[in-house]
């Protein structure tokens, strides 16, 4: 029953993203009640005594009205993680073949991610690029990083074409702390050159996963005559046969995405592909997974 | 092959806008934006020649559209001709003219042999058919390969009384050539008779691809006597009145006298002899006819002293009776009409009635049914009892006559007749123009001979009111100020004539008028019944066998040979009798009522003068040239020839309308989810 908000189709009918991202991940918690193999919890951690510079947000009143003494109250997860949302809106993810774009099936992933995050206390951060840095907001557990991340993430508009040299260069200086990096992509681009350009943020002691998004047309596209192409990044035109696209598209694109996963593994990045018609639960799955190895 | 209207094959040239919309517009396609062509190859001319090789179906079906418009408009037909040619042999008619002429001398024994000659000729794939045109155009055989049937038909052929026509052996050619689509080869065995040539050359005309051969049986004209007619009375009264006048005509005769004599039942009655000028005419006139009573089978015969015996007799037949009683009812003081008529009827050359003449009062028990027909003169109010005989004799088929004069009675109805008469008006000399007779119906039998009526002035009529639209009533007569003069009422069978005026030198002066007696004599036979039958028929002419009344009598034919010439089913039903010979035909009715019709051949048989050369060269021509030439008199009928195709066009154009229908709709529908994909 659950499973319903997660499906893109739906999520596509809900206009606020945050409500999205709500739903999204109460659906999956939901879900996971049910599941002996997850779970988590504000698990409680310990006192410590208040030194100066410490954040006032997290002194116990209770106890300061008791004792008279400053105490600040951790949780586990406060200590454990960051999140740094990386979101490609090149133009390639404009496209769809339905109703929603790869961008949007993004969004909500990110969006998702960051409702999950912030309900577990990790300070989460997004960068949005296409050939260059669009829009940052540091990863933080601040009052309001929330909404300011989901607004982020709701103006990230298509932009023009892929390049993830210049922007992973720049934002290698961001990364302070470890952490986990998620990478939203179409990743048009040579898989050499992508786990050249990231495999850097694996030496910074952060967990990467790739989440790969592909529109199902653009896995097995389906053209009963002959068609007139036009890139949607650099707007040329190709005349492409249906007999081409049947059978050596079909098999080019599985080979970039069989090297692509092979490169991922290799430099200890996680590669998840995702089908833009399918539901997103891998995507919170496999975050969870990795933060859970992480503790 | 060919085109009606080949003008339309312009239209060809729109079979450009497919091929421009197929192969010379560069096609253009609306692009598909996708992610990213990273992994896609450019393969452009597969894809061309793949999307060509899907609208080749429709592209043809187009193009054939087109085509096919333009040819169902140029109309193409397939000339009839070539596909009887195929059959190979020739098709002859063998046309025989057994016309009355033909009985000179051997002719038409020379005519059947020939004919024969040509049939043996025939090779064994031609066929042929044997027809007869001295009357109308007979098919003797079917057209047939099989030469026995034809000679049998042949040897079977006599020849005939009637008139031969070239015109209606023209119009059996271009009959047969029309019903057998074929080209044939006519051979005509005729005495090349001039008369017998169409008044109209058109008439004459041959049909594409008919070859003429004229078998001619008579070299030169030959001179010929004849009696052309003769003008005697049907009914004879009185036999000392009689007047016969017989014409006598030569063709291409000199001067010279002939014997002329006038025979009644075989035995020769009086003979005159006349001189008839070189290739005229002359006139014979006897006098006395005494012939007894009953019909009687006359003649009028020559000493032809030439070369054609055949036609140096003339039929005629009379019938001797008594005059038969006719009633004349007048006022008591009218001593001007019963003199005026009596004597007009027993000046009149045959004196077929008898007059009775009677007052008002003194007709009041008159037995009518006796009487021919009655005349009723200016009688005033009659008797009632008379009346009522009148209205029966007359409802039975009787004819009445009625004046209308001083005694007419303004407000009253004519008797008999429903016919009112409103009033009577006298000329006023000093102040009036005297009324004349403006309009009189040429066709009503009493005006046939008494059409001079200029001089008949009218100085007192009645002003008569007919049933307006009545189908029964006819104006036979106006006055000059428009109001009917005569009026013809027809009562249940019979009828009544009304004259406005008196017969009378009061009333008017029409007594005194030469128009009188023709016009009396006239008025009395049609309506006693003398003189409706003629005597004297031509061969080939018909009789009507049965009048209204007879419609359940049978009727008998004794023809010459006293043959009997119906069969028991024609004896009962037939209408009307063709004369097939010259002869007596005694036609009996069961009724009693009998008639002896005398048939003579059309003395246009009689002229040898034979048919110019020159003629008969375009006679011939017309035929053939119109084939080679294609002339514009016989384009009509080449058009009727052909077979046209361009409804089997317009249904093959029907189907493929339906099949690019189909075809577009596919590719369209294949277009629009590709524009959704």
């Amino acid at each position: 029953m659950m499973q319903r908000f997660l499906d893109p189709a739906v999520l596509a009918s809900i206009s606020s993203l945050d409500l999205v991202a709500k739903t999204v991940v109460d659906g999956f918690v939901a879900g996971l009640h049910r599941s002996p193999t997850f779970g988590f919890s504000q698990e409680f951690a310990e006192y410590r005594q208040y030194v100066e510079g410490d954040d006032l947000r997290h002194v116990d009143w209770n106890v300061f009205a008791r004792t008279e003494r400053i105490y600040l109250k951790r949780f586990k997860g406060e200590t454990n993680s960051q999140l740094l949302i990386l979101l490609d809106t090149s133009a390639s993810m404009s496209y769809t073949s339905g109703k929603i774009t790869k961008l949007d099936y993004a969004r909500y992933i990110a969006a998702s991610l960051t409702y999950l995050a912030s309900q577990q206390r990790d300070a989460t951060g997004l960068i949005v690029f296409d050939d260059e840095i669009k829009n940052y907001v540091p990863p933080s557990t601040r009052q309001g990083q929330l909404m300011r991340l989901l607004h982020a993430i709701e103006h990230a508009e298509g932009g023009t074409r892929t390049d993830f040299a210049k922007p992973f260069f720049h934002f290698q200086q961001f990364l302070h702390r470890r952490g986990i990096v998620v990478v939203l992509s179409d990743f048009y681009e040579n898989p050499d050159t992508i786990t050249k350009v990231i495999e850097p943020l694996r030496y910074h002691g952060n967990e990467v996963v790739l989440f790969h998004l592909l529109d199902p047309n653009e896995i097995a596209p389906k053209f009963k005559d002959p068609v007139l192409l036009l890139d949607a990044e650099d707007e040329t035109a190709m005349e492409v046969s249906p007999e081409y696209a049947r059978n050596e598209y079909r098999t080019k694109i599985k080979d970039h995405m069989a090297h692509l996963s092979d490169k991922a593994a290799s430099a200890g990045l996680e590669y998840v592909f995702m089908d833009t018609s399918k539901p997103l639960d891998p995507a919170l799955r496999n975050y969870l997974s990795i933060r859970q190895r992480r503790r | 092959m060919g085109f009606l209207a080949p003008w339309f094959l312009a239209g060809a040239v729109a079979i450009g806008l497919p091929v421009y919309v197929h192969l010379l517009r560069q096609y253009r396609q609306t692009p598909i934006k996708f992610s990213s062509l990273m992994f896609f190859e450019r393969r452009t001319q597969s894809s061309i020649k793949h999307r060509r090789l899907k609208y080749l179906l429709l592209f043809a079906l187009r193009c054939a559209f087109i085509a096919l418009l333009v040819l169902a408009f140029a109309r193409p037909y397939i000339h009839s001709t070539t596909i009887a040619k195929a059959n190979g042999g020739r098709t002859m008619v063998f046309a025989i003219d057994n016309s009355f002429s033909m009985r000179q001398d051997d002719r038409f024994t020379r005519a059947k042999d020939e004919a024969s000659s040509g049939i043996k000729k025939m090779r064994e794939e031609d066929r042929g058919q044997i027809v007869t045109f001295g009357g109308p155009g007979k098919l003797l055989t079917d057209m047939t390969q099989d030469k026995q049937v034809l000679l049998g038909a042949l040897a079977s052929l006599e020849p005939g009384d009637d008139t031969s026509s070239y015109a209606e052996i023209s119009r059996v050619l271009r009959s047969t050539s029309e019903s057998l689509k074929s080209d044939i080869e006519a051979h005509i065995f005729t005495d090349n008779q001039a008369s017998s040539w169409p008044a109209a050359f058109s008439d004459a005309r041959l049909d594409d691809g008919t070859k003429l051969v004229v078998h001619s049986v008579a070299d030169k004209t030959i001179p010929n006597w004849t009696v052309e007619s003769v003008d005697a009375p049907r009914r004879v009264f009185d036999t000392k009145k009689v007047r016969t006048v017989a014409t006598i005509a030569g063709y291409n005769t000199d001067e010279a006298t002939r014997k002329v004599t006038l025979v009644a039942n075989g035995k020769a009655i009086e003979t005159k002899e006349v001189k008839v000028p070189a290739a005229g005419r002359a006139t014979v006139e006897f006098l006395t006819l005494d012939v007894p009573y009953g019909l009687t089978k006359c003649e009028v015969r020559i000493d032809g002293a030439d070369k054609f015996p055949q036609d140096d007799h003339w039929y005629f037949s009379v019938e001797r009776a008594d005059p038969k009683p006719a009633l004349l009812v007048h006022g008591d003081n009218d001593t001007a009409s019963p003199l005026y008529l009596r004597t007009a009827l027993e000046s009149s050359t045959d004196a077929a009635f008898t007059l009775d003449s009677q007052t008002t009062v003194q007709s009041t028990n008159a037995n009518v049914q006796k009487y021919a027909f009655v005349i009723l003169s200016d009688p005033g109010p009659i008797p009632a009892r008379l009346e009522e005989n009148l209205e029966a004799y007359v409802k039975a088929g009787g004819s009445m006559l009625v004046s209308l004069g001083r005694n007419a009675v303004p407000g009253r109805k004519v008797p008999v007749a429903d016919v009112l008469i409103t009033a009577l008006h006298t000329i006023a000399r000093e102040t009036e123009a005297v009324q004349t007779v403006a309009q009189i119906d040429n066709s009503y039998p009493s005006f046939g001979k008494a059409q001079n009526w200029d001089s008949v002035e009218i100085f007192q009529y009645a002003t008569i009111q007919a049933p307006p639209d009545s189908p029964d009533t006819r104006i036979a007569a106006r006055l000059a100020n428009g109001l009917p003069l005569m009026v013809d009422r027809k009562v249940g069978e019979g009828h009544v004539l009304i004259f406005a005026s008196a017969f009378d030198n009061v009333a008017n002066n029409l007594p005194l008028q030469p128009v009188w007696l023709p016009f009396l004599e006239q008025t009395t036979h049609e309506m006693g019944g003398v003189g409706s039958a003629r005597g004297t028929y031509k061969v080939g002419s018909f009789v009507d066998l049965r009048t209204v009344k007879e419609k359940n009598v049978p009727v008998t034919i004794i023809g010459p040979g006293d043959k009997r010439l119906l069969t028991l089913s024609e004896s009962a039903k037939a209408i009307t009798f063709q004369f097939p010979s010259e002869g007596f035909f005694d036609i009996r009715r069961d009724n009693g009522r009998e008639e002896l019709a005398a048939v003579n051949p059309d003395r246009r048989e009689s002229d040898f003068a034979v048919l110019p050369a020159e003629t008969l060269a375009l006679w011939k021509n017309t035929g053939v040239a119109s084939k080679t030439e294609a002339g514009s008199m016989s384009s009509q009928n080449k058009r009727d020839d052909n077979a046209e195709l361009w409804w089997w066009v317009l249904a093959l154009l029907a189907v493929l309308a339906v099949a690019e229908s189909v075809l577009g709709n596919r590719h369209l529908t294949a277009g629009a989810g590709k524009e959704a994909a």
